[in-house]
């Protein structure tokens, strides 16, 4: 028997069933049907699933989906507002930042992350923030550009 | 096969149902290690113990008698970002930064490093340099239990059924003492360590009054390396006794081989690192 559980993602709620060790990425993918976070290595290392939790970067493959009651979840799908791409998602279209894709949204959201907490990090700081998602297609130096781009400048 | 999730909403709760399931119970804190066990089926429980919604297991306090206390709930990031963890204890952060990416450190939890006692642990080194107690709680009471005793083997902590570890407490230092971790791995982010070294001195009038080394990944368990402890008592730190230390250090180390490295790599590494954390640590006492 499944566990009742109400989510709060990108601002709407969302009512499911779970069992206990449901992650909040089979909840998000094969439950509702928000497959723009994706599934890498499925244990921590690769940070595809990068979502936010309150705020926070978390990897979503890692997260006990019923610790994610009462919590604001926001992924890839929320970023876009009335048709039109966050500030992080244009600049990864036009710096060429993305090449296959698949880790994309998760560094938007590691990028996102940092940005609500740091408006102006260093490259340094960018790079740290990043550390934790892995891009196969090793496109990181346009990714960081992309990010870079975003950052308010400190000067 | 996990058949219940429970999040109990205070500490004895949590008790109470460590006492009941006792074996068949696993306790979850930031989950970033058991879950994918549980997963896998690498861990076998009929139930998990979620001690997210515990208050108070969150708390990370300082006092400068009691020195820190850190709660079984406090994160990587939590610590990384306490201004008195970054003053009083750069050793904690020196090591914290180390684990995972960011999202892994915003849920992983000191404590769960601990307990998953990994010989690896990156936290194992610095908190037993500092001479840290586990408190450790279960259906009898509390009990406290020096660090060094929690670890018995690999993933093999000194916790008995329906015993959890409730926090740790970290004496606190004055200026004498200066301490340092390294870490090496494969690259610099996201990384098990090949190899850990904590080393925490007392200079007192230029000469070493205490002095503490332990060593991560090199033995089936984190281990405080005692000879070379002993050598250094009551001398100055100087480049050569520094060396002497350091190949003492390297000989009590117990490395295997596996797909990471070789174990005469890693003793080879236990000598550099061990040299570089102590003149660092010494560098960092101020006399």
């Amino acid at each position: 028997m499944g566990i009742g559980l109400t989510l709060r993602i990108n601002g709407k709620s969302y009512r499911t069933e779970v069992e206990p060790l449901t992650t909040l990425l089979e909840v998000l993918r094969d439950d509702l049907g928000l497959t723009g976070t994706k599934e890498g290595c499925g244990e921590g290392d690769c940070g595809a699933c990068t979502v936010l939790v309150d705020g926070q970067a978390v990897n979503a493959c890692l997260f006990p989906a019923l610790e994610a009651r009462g919590k604001e979840v926001v992924t890839i799908e929320g970023l876009a507002r009335d048709g039109r791409l966050h500030p992080l998602q244009q600049a990864f279209v036009e710096k060429g930042a993305v090449q296959c894709g698949f880790c994309i949204p998760g560094m938007i959201m590691s990028a996102k992350a940092l940005l609500d907490g740091n408006p102006s990090p260093s490259d340094d700081e960018i790079k740290l923030a990043i550390a934790g998602n892995l891009c196969r297609c090793t496109g990181y130096i346009k990714i960081i550009e992309a990010i870079r781009s975003v950052a308010r400048s400190a000067c | 096969m996990v058949k219940n999730y429970f999040q109990p909403q205070d500490l004895e709760e949590a008790v109470r149902l460590l006492k009941r399931y006792g074996k068949r119970a696993r306790i979850l804190a930031g989950g970033t290690d058991l879950m994918p066990a549980l997963k896998r089926g690498e861990v076998d429980a009929e139930y998990v113990i979620s001690i997210n919604s515990v208050p108070g297991l969150d708390a990370l306090e300082y006092d400068e008698g009691r020195g820190l206390k850190i709660g079984a709930r406090v994160t990587y990031s939590q610590l990384l970002s306490s201004t008195t963890v970054r003053e009083q204890y750069p050793i904690l952060v020196e090591a914290a930064q180390q684990v995972g990416g960011v999202q892994v450190r915003n849920l992983a939890t000191i404590a769960g490093n601990l307990c998953h006692a990994a010989p690896s642990a990156d936290m194992a080194p610095p908190l037993l340099v500092l001479a840290a107690r586990a408190e450790i709680i279960g259906p009898g009471g509390s009990r406290s239990l020096d660090l060094e005793e929690f670890f018995r083997g690999p993933n093999r902590s000194a916790l008995k059924t329906r015993e959890m570890l409730a926090g740790l407490v970290v004496p606190a230092l004055d200026g004498a003492w200066g301490a340092s971790y390294l870490k090496l791995g494969q690259r610099s982010a996201m990384e098990i360590a090949l190899v850990g070294v904590a080393a925490a001195v007392k200079k007192v009038n230029g000469r070493c009054q205490e002095v503490r080394i332990a060593l991560g990944a090199v033995a089936a368990r984190p281990i405080r390396a005692r000879k070379a402890e002993e050598s250094l008592a009551g001398k100055e730190l100087t480049a050569e006794v520094i060396a002497q230390a350091a190949n003492l250090a390297a000989r009590s180390a117990r490395p295997i081989s596996d797909v990471r490295c070789s174990a005469r790599y890693r003793r080879e590494m236990v000598m550099v690192l061990t040299r570089r954390a102590l003149a660092r640590a010494w560098e960092r006492a101020s006399s």
